[in-house]
């Protein structure tokens, strides 16, 4: 049994957890850099949980429009929310 | 129990399951009915001036109905003839003909669909209960505008038990979605390619995919708000922008909604022209093309239009004004195709055509309102008018319904196995059509009058335009008469119908597929399931016990108020704990006749079925999770003064529980690779592994929440921040929870041998599920904690 993909995922889920709890202790929490740091490890793991856990990547091709769609809708969906008074 | 009942009960049969339904919405659309009838009684007549007596109410305190009394009137008529009416009657012909049309032998999931069924009826009788309780139903208008819906401006239990009532049906149609797109993906007979599937079977294909991912986000909308009502979380409340919160959730789910009610019927005018006209659809791939790839991902994205004058900024207004008018050019191109059908054809002027061609002629009259309205210049003028009452209602009723009316007779042959009559039917359609325009026509010129006023001070024009309007709609809802008896006196005297009176020529008229149970007699009569194995049952009784737990408990939800509610709330979550038990026993020993699915063909590649139907349900839990947080975000937007990060959480707590939850993710998927090798032992080791992760998860947040409620005093009623949290983080333990529940079950069934190296799907859907969670929480966990 192939036991090195998902532990060496799971390490580095873990490491960079930790890294996202460093950061938030290293700096002044409510920094742009620090929010845009932590934002940018937490998408990452979750595109690798779905790539290594879900095994998303060996699905055919409709799957993935199929989980890409939602997401694309939300992002609408928060985006206008976020920018309804903007000016 | 008696036969008859406990077929009617406990079927699973898609074609009993679709009767139901279209009997279920017939109720509902009655109840409807009487309820807009009292408005329009009290509409038809203005308040008396002072000294002036005559055809007016004596004074504003002196109406027919009381203020109160119209409010939850318009409010509950709007909620069942969109939701509980028009919706379902669609879905009942869907059940029912959909798999006919494709050769599939039923639904790929019958409980899921007997289910489904059963959580929308018992939602709407929650919903209607309200009217029986002291402080009466929600008044705030179908849309439940927020702050109108909060316990301030709603309070007590009627209004809340409305909510429960759309979280039961909001729930209904996502599982029903999941259940119609798997259906049409792996259970199709042979055959039975993209190319081939009939146009009513591609409308319904469009309407799930646009209520697949609408639907989630009025249920998380709802989950809020019900959350605000029943523990007194703080969403929706105005320091954090929470009705233009609402607006956005509801109104995501709104516009699709409005497609979803008209496409079906498009689908049945596409079937019922060729047929009658002689003529093959005009444009059948631009049709396909106009509405799959323009209309519904569209529809996603116009919602904004319905808060034109919200006060959300210009540029907004204007993309959504632009997308608006965008989505209704393909309309023009649809409407056109289907009168090219007709033109230089020979036309059968039966009961069914009639009604198509009274349904494409009154969409062109709303569709064009609607484009007025699209403008939101314009609106200034319109919005919150009867114009759009007027507009609304010509694509809804005169759409919508004249389109599924015409679906019903066009199928009542293959329902009953005879023959409704014509004449009738035709009178039907006269009455009707008149009574319709008499009663929707005069809201145009209403355009200065608002919508939702109880009552009005007599104006000329406002009097005269009621007063019509009033007489039509007696005249529309006496013309309903015509079509139930027309149905009693089929069922009754009706002539047997040949097996294919119309001529058509779609499959399901032509009885040559395996697999379907054809034709006109093998209908209400026969036994569904008979013809089935001996050793497999087709009925079960769990998905009524599992829908009725879960009415019972929302029902203790709601009586919260008085000091038995809890009682009866838990009696739910017991009767809950049954049926889960008994489904997963049914499941457990195989005892339940579960339809085949292949899957090899273009483009779903091989994948089981089971799987596939995991993937669908996760992607509408991505709406429901993506609202959550994107209300989150907003509110955080909106909040100057939150707690700084690491002063209320423990943040070293929140870190170990993320290791643990993500741990759990690994044990989870070594147990799928060690029985994709055939080891079982080492397969129930890491599901228990798992599961003893996933317990410890629950067991620090349930620590994490002690201390910080009775400890720092963070509760969820005291800060938007505590709402926010404890509504985002228990959603998510409520999704570990169930993955706990999945486990059991899974350990259960390894132990007896039921996976194999060949036969995993069990596991191989609890590990995608059990992923999703994990990525959730990647996600809650920062955003939280850190930012
Ligand atoms: C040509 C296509 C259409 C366009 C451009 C259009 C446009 C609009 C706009 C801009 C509004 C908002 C008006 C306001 O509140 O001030 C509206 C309201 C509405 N439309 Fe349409 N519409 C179209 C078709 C439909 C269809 C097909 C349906 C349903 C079958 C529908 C149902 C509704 C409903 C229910 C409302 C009012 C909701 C409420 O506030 O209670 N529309 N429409
Ligand atoms: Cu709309």
């Amino acid at each position: 049994m192939n036991y090195k993909t998902p532990v060496a995922v799971w390490l580095y889920m873990i490491l960079t957890t930790v890294g996202e709890v460093a950061l938030f202790y290293s700096a002044k929490p409510d920094t742009f850099g620090v929010t845009i740091g932590i934002g940018v490890i937490a998408m990452i793991n979750s595109l690798i949980a779905a790539l290594f856990l879900m095994n998303i990547r060996k699905e055919p091709p409709v799957i993935q429009y199929l989980m890409l769609a939602p997401l694309a809708l939300i992002m609408v969906l928060i985006l206008t929310m976020l920018f309804a008074f903007a000016q | 129990m008696n036969a008859w009942l406990s077929r009617w009960l406990y079927t699973t049969n898609h074609k009993d399951v679709g009767l139901l339904y279209i009997a279920g919405s017939m109720y509902f659309g009655f109840v409807g009915a009487i309820l807009i009838l009292l408005v329009r009684v009290e509409l038809a007549i203005p308040v008396c001036a002072t000294g002036v007596s005559g055809m007016c109410w004596p004074s504003a305190t002196q109406t027919f109905l009381s203020a109160a009394s119209f409010n939850q009137a318009v409010t509950l008529h709007g909620l069942i003839m969109i939701l509980w009416f028009l919706s379902p009657l669609a879905i009942g012909l869907a059940n029912y003909f959909l798999p006919l049309q494709i050769g599939a032998a039923d639904l790929a999931l019958p409980r899921v669909n007997a289910f489904g069924y059963w959580l929308w009826l018992f939602g709407g009788i929650t919903a209607t209960i309200g009217f029986f309780l002291p402080g009466g139903n929600t008044a705030g208008g179908w849309t439940a505008y927020s702050p109108l819906s909060s316990s301030t401006f709603s309070p007590g239990a009627g209004p809340t038990l409305a909510f429960a009532g759309l979280i039961m049906l909001a729930t209904s149609i996502t599982v029903g979605s999941i259940n119609i797109l798997l259906t049409v993906a792996v259970e199709r007979g042979p055959g039975i390619t993209w190319r081939k599937i009939p146009m009513f079977s591609w409308f319904i294909i469009f309407t799930i995919v646009a209520m697949l991912f609408s639907f989630p986000s009025f249920l998380a909308a709802l989950l809020l708000l019900i959350s605000d009502r029943v523990l007194g979380t703080m969403y929706y409340s105005a320091s954090a922008g929470g009705s233009i919160l609402w607006d956005d959730l509801f109104w995501f789910f709104g516009h699709p909604e409005v497609y979803v009610v008209l496409l079906p019927a498009f689908g049945l005018i596409a079937e019922i022209f060729p047929v009658f006209s002689g003529r093959p659809l005009a444009e059948k791939n631009i049709i396909l093309i106009c509405t799959g790839a323009i209309v519904i991902p569209l529809s996603y994205m116009v919602w904004s239009h319905h808060m034109f004058l919200t006060g959300v900024t210009l540029s907004e207004d204007e993309a959504f004004s632009v997308a608006t008018i965008l989505i209704s050019l393909p309309f023009d191109v649809i409407t056109l195709a289907f009168i090219k059908t007709l033109t230089r054809s020979s036309i059968r002027l039966t009961a069914p055509m009639i009604f198509c061609i009274g349904s494409v002629f009154l969409f062109i009259i709303g569709g064009i309102t609607g484009v007025f309205l699209s403008s939101f210049v314009l609106d200034v003028v319109y919005n919150n008018t009867y114009f759009v009452v007027g507009h609304f209602h010509y694509v809804m009723v005169g759409a919508a319904i004249f389109g599924l009316i015409a679906g019903l007779y066009y199928y009542i042959p293959i329902m009953t196995g005879k023959m409704y009559h014509e004449k009738m039917a035709n009178w039907h359609f006269i009455t009707s059509f008149i009574g319709f325009n008499i009663l929707y026509f005069p809201m145009f010129f209403l355009y200065d009058m608002p919508r939702r006023i109880y009552t009005y001070q007599s104006l000329p024009s406002w009097n005269t335009l009621n007063l019509i309007s009033t007489v039509g709609a007696f005249i529309f809802a006496a013309s309903q008469i015509f079509l139930l008896a027309n149905i009693v006196w089929t069922l009754r005297a009706g002539k047997i119908s040949p097996p294919n009176p119309w001529g058509a020529t779609t499959p399901e008229w032509v009885p040559v597929i395996t697999g379907a149970s054809h034709g006109a007699a093998a209908s209400m009569g026969s036994m569904p399931g008979a013809e089935a194995g001996e050793h497999h049952r087709h009925e079960s009784s769990r998905p009524i016990w599992l829908a009725t737990g879960i009415a019972v408990s929302f029902l203790g939800l709601a009586l919260l108020v008085y000091s038995w509610g809890i009682a009866v709330f838990i009696l739910g979550l017991a009767i809950d704990g049954f049926a889960v038990i008994g489904w997963m026993y049914e499941d457990l020993h195989e005892t339940f006749h579960m339809p085949e699915g292949v899957t090899e063909r273009w483009p779903f590649n091989a994948i089981p079925k089971m799987r596939l139907g995991m993937w669908i349900f996760l992607s509408t839990d991505v709406i429901v999770f993506g609202a959550i947080l994107g209300a989150y975000l907003y509110i955080r937007s909106f909040t100057p003064d939150w707690p700084i990060p690491g002063s209320v959480h423990e943040i070293p707590l929140g870190l170990a529980n993320t290791i643990v939850l993500l741990t759990s993710g690994l044990t989870a998927f070594l147990a799928l690779e060690s029985i994709k090798e055939g080891k079982q032992r080492n397969m129930i080791m890491w599901l228990c592994a798992t599961f003893i992760l996933g317990a410890t998860f629950l067991g620090i947040k349930g620590a994490e929440w002690y201390n910080l409620y009775f400890v720092k005093g963070f509760t969820w009623n005291s800060s938007i921040a505590g709402s926010t949290y404890y509504f985002t983080v228990g959603l998510h333990a409520a999704h570990v929870t169930v993955g706990l529940v999945l486990m059991a079950y899974l350990i259960r069934k390894a132990m007896m041998g039921g996976y194999t190296k060949e036969n995993h799907a069990g596991i191989e859907n609890f590990a995608l599920y059990w992923a999703f969670v994990d990525i959730v929480w990647i996600f809650v966990f920062p955003l939280f904690y850190l930012l």
